[in-house]
């Protein structure tokens, strides 16, 4: 294939990636982007480095967006005569708000500059005014972040961005939580639901925090059952929130911190704590974020109660390694599949059977299907 | 779902460190809340600690762990038990314990060795 094909694909796969993606045809952007990986195709194409890298994120996949996120500041940063580019420009601010990757103050900063720089070329998306929205929110501007992500929602509805939709609807539902409107924060977490299953969107790195607020809510009306679902929905997705998306991340882990500790289940708090402290440490500057983890941290410690640990404390580790066990995968080519020892897998598959109280791979496959850990 | 003949359904559970089956079964108690000086965590970081000492078997050192876990103890401070019993109980036996009780806490040593940073 010639030079000219590769960088014809690299402008096709730059206009096309956005809409794919809406339809949530994720494994042909996936093919996409590593047929020109393979092929140095994104040389002298930065949108495609800055898709790829919200991408990434998006999947769960946070050392492959780091990647491209470098290869994006080396482009803007690194080369001052380079070509005028506002478009990649303003979705290079996007990246970095999504990314967040030097704090929530730098982060709406980076936010600002996304909707100058979209109002400037007048390009209408909802990414830029939602992610002010959470970017002020953070830094503790609740009227500013609340205004930001009404207009932000009204732009998803326009041009049927699900995921900032949903997302959106949680943030404001999660502030009206904080103002004590629970009629009102139920029924935005409700509709933040609707958006995902109407779009066919379920598993989606925005339903951790869709269900984590809808938990919430259903809780503060006692319905302990409909929580439980909720929890077990966040737990299977949660994995696709990793520090590449940091402040979802933290914020959906400590919702969910809460309602377990709302239905008493401690060990599953505890485990949710443990991640979001790892969360933390890599990306320490999430502003209301850290004094709220620290709040769950002490109620916590105050709580001696000791729990076994049972389905809702399964390590992001284990939660992996469950639908590989419904293969026909032998422990060591899982081992193989997952780039991990077999010493771990065995392990992990010991203390998964035990925490489902279950004694053989099958037994174990079964329970998670009864749970709904596992499709089937 | 293949049926299992009772002693096989007997020894997976043991060497699982099926909780129930373990204390209704072998007799063997294992609240955290048995005494009431101890707080579950350090109860559940010395038995670590023990289990440690008497050079326990991979799954027990991850079972340990684990309950440390539930319990509240960090991440810190089940390694810190690791090097606080080292010069009673032996360096040897904290090397060999550490693989195992990492991977309770999701860190597969062997792996991480392996990888480029």
């Amino acid at each position: 294939m010639a030079a000219g094909d590769v960088d014809t694909a690299a402008v096709l796969v730059a206009k096309l990636v956005i809409p794919t993606h809406r339809q949530g045809r994720v494994t042909t952007i996936q093919r996409w982007l590593r047929w020109l990986d393979d092929r140095s195709g994104t040389e002298g194409h930065p949108t495609v480095a800055v898709l790829a890298a919200l991408f990434w994120a998006l999947m769960g996949r946070p050392v492959e967006s780091e990647r491209w996120a470098d290869a994006v500041d080396r482009w803007q940063y690194g080369d001052p005569a380079r070509p005028s580019d506002p478009s990649t420009e303003a979705w290079a601010a996007v990246m970095r708000t999504f990314l967040c990757r030097r704090g929530v103050e730098q982060m709406r900063a980076d936010a600002d500059e996304a909707v100058r720089r979209f109002a400037a070329q007048s390009f209408v998306t909802p990414a830029p005014a939602f992610l002010q929205g959470i970017a002020r929110v953070l830094c503790g501007d609740l009227d500013g972040g609340d205004a930001s992500l009404e207009d932000g929602i009204s732009v998803a509805e326009e041009v049927g961005a699900h995921e900032d939709l949903a997302i959106a609807l949680c943030e404001r539902s999660l502030a009206a939580i904080a103002s004590g409107d629970w009629g009102r924060a139920e029924a935005l977490a409700e509709r933040a639901r609707t958006v995902l299953r109407q779009a066919g969107i379920e598993e989606s790195y925005a339903t951790p925090l869709v269900s984590a607020v809808q938990a919430r809510t259903v809780l503060h009306r006692g319905d302990l059952s409909a929580a439980r679902r909720e929890l077990v929905s966040a737990q299977r997705l949660r994995h696709l929130l990793t520090y590449a998306l940091p402040y979802l991340a933290v914020q959906a882990r400590i919702e969910l911190a809460r309602a377990h500790i709302a239905v008493a289940d401690l060990a599953g708090a505890r485990m949710l704590m443990r991640e979001v402290d790892d969360l933390l440490r890599r990306r320490p500057g999430l502003g209301t974020l850290v004094d709220e983890a620290r709040a769950i941290r002490a109620c916590l410690a105050k709580n001696r109660d000791p729990t076994i640990a049972g389905a809702s404390a399964l390590t992001a580790a284990e939660l992996r390694l469950l639908p590989m066990l419904s293969t026909h995968l032998s422990f060591p080519e899982i081992a193989e599949e997952m780039f991990l020892s077999r010493h771990t897998i065995k392990s992990e598959a010991i203390s998964l059977y035990r925490k489902l109280g279950t004694s053989s791979r099958s037994q174990a496959v079964a329970r998670s299907r009864e749970l709904g850990l596992l499709d089937g | 779902m293949v049926q299992m003949a009772g002693f096989q359904e007997t020894l997976r559970r043991l060497a699982m460190i099926d909780e129930g089956f373990v204390e209704d079964q072998a007799g063997v108690g294992l609240c955290l809340t048995r005494t009431s000086a101890l707080d579950p965590k350090v109860a559940a970081l010395l038995q670590l600690g023990a289990a440690v000492a008497i050079g326990s078997p991979a799954v027990c050192l991850e079972w340990s762990a684990t309950r440390a876990l539930a319990t509240g103890a960090s991440e810190d401070e089940i390694a810190d038990v690791l090097l606080v019993i080292a010069p009673v109980v032996g360096l040897g036996r904290v090397v060999c314990a550490a693989p195992d009780v990492a991977t309770a806490l999701g860190y597969d040593i062997a792996a991480a060795l392996e990888e480029m940073d």
